[in-house]
């Protein structure tokens, strides 16, 4: 009967340790021990255990941290130098929107003459140059920026394992 | 006492705020001070969990690097310490199964429900072991034999908890286990140090 709360009391101290004890536990705990030699011999060595964790000092390499240091502003650097240059891609942008007017301007312009030289319906030949000509061109142009976007990504991402 | 909390828990949550926008904008002077404040935590970290010094260095770049190339995930809202060591933590899982050594997991798996993995232990080596090493007092040199022959979940539950003060929840979710797993890695630690540390202490 006594061992068994002793051994109540050893896995109250674990707890209180760990820190999982309640109030009412910790004012239980807290009577027992002032009481208790066995269990306040218990919760010393505890203590001295986790003091002595404390009791460890790892040496460090002082070279470490400059080294670390240069390899953090270097990898600053690629990262920079792979961002996708936002100038770049408004420039890019800009002239594929130009590129894609003009060309949608001059396919509506043509497509009369161009049924008249092929000899087709001119609705036929207007719907096909909107389906072949100025949709694709019109698509190419909405994506542009977002490859740009990715490609950046993935070269940002490559190698890297989180 | 409840107005000094209040107090605290604004810094700290500015001070982790402050973090997640420097670590954001890749602000170098903040990854400079932040290595200064962390680079011996680290270290220990890193010891605790592998059992030896070498790798360990590599090891501690390369948490940093992933801290400057995904420093955008993190939030701020919890401390930095459990993201930087869930970091770390997570190299050194690709370390070891790079080298094909251990793994931590199936380790844990094995030493908390049978003896028969024993043998995924660090290997044994006869060179002083970093806690021989580091050993500063007498009641550390008593530890530093039974650390090294302690399974690397139990120690890296005790430095956790112990030496970096983690709290059980914040354990669990770096170390990706319920909180009942945590508790009982802390005790089996805890049990192992305290009757080494009696036995040797009855030895000498």
């Amino acid at each position: 009967m006594q061992a068994d709360l002793h051994n109540t009391m050893h896995q109250l101290i674990d707890k209180s340790l760990v820190g999982e004890v309640s109030l009412e536990e910790q004012q239980t705990l807290r009577e027992h021990l002032a009481a208790c030699a066995d269990c306040q011999r218990y919760a010393s060595e505890c203590q001295r255990a986790i003091a002595a964790l404390s009791g460890f000092s790892f040496a460090t390499d002082p070279a470490l941290h400059a080294t670390v240091n240069a390899a953090l502003v270097l990898r600053a650097q690629q990262m920079q130098a792979m961002q996708p240059d936002r100038t770049r891609i408004v420039v890019v942008s800009v002239v594929a929107l130009f590129l894609t007017l003009a060309g949608s301007f001059g396919a509506a312009h043509i497509s009369d003459p161009l049924a008249a030289f092929l000899h087709l319906p001119a609705a036929q030949t207007q719907t096909g140059l909107f389906t072949l000509w100025i949709i694709p061109s019109w698509c190419f142009f909405l994506l542009l920026p977002v490859l740009l976007l990715i490609s950046a990504r993935s070269a940002n991402r490559k190698g890297q394992i989180l | 006492m409840l107005e000094c909390d209040e107090t605290v828990a604004e810094a700290l949550t500015s001070e982790t705020q402050r973090i997640a926008r420097g670590l954001r904008h890749r602000d170098m002077a903040l990854l400079h001070e932040l290595v200064e404040k962390y680079h011996f935590r680290l270290v220990r970290y890193l010891i605790y969990l592998l059992g030896r010094r070498e790798a360990v260095d590599d090891l501690v770049q390369e948490t940093w690097l992933r801290v400057l190339e995904r420093g955008g995930s993190y939030n701020g809202r919890s401390r930095f310490e459990p993201w930087l060591f869930a970091i770390a933590r997570n190299l050194t899982m690709h370390h070891l199964r790079k080298r094909r050594i251990f793994s931590l997991d199936s380790n844990a798996e094995s030493s908390e429900h049978s003896e028969q993995h024993r043998h995924l232990a660090p290997p044994v080596s006869t060179a002083p072991s970093p806690f021989e090493m580091a050993a500063r007092t007498q009641d550390a040199q008593r530890l530093a034999h039974t650390l090294d022959q302690l399974e690397p979940i139990y120690r890296e539950a005790l430095v956790l908890r112990f030496q970096e003060d983690l709290s059980l929840q914040e354990m669990s979710t770096l170390i990706g286990v319920p909180l009942t797993t945590v508790s009982s890695r802390i005790y089996r630690g805890l049990a192992a140090l305290r009757i080494h540390m009696k036995d040797e202490e009855h030895a000498g």
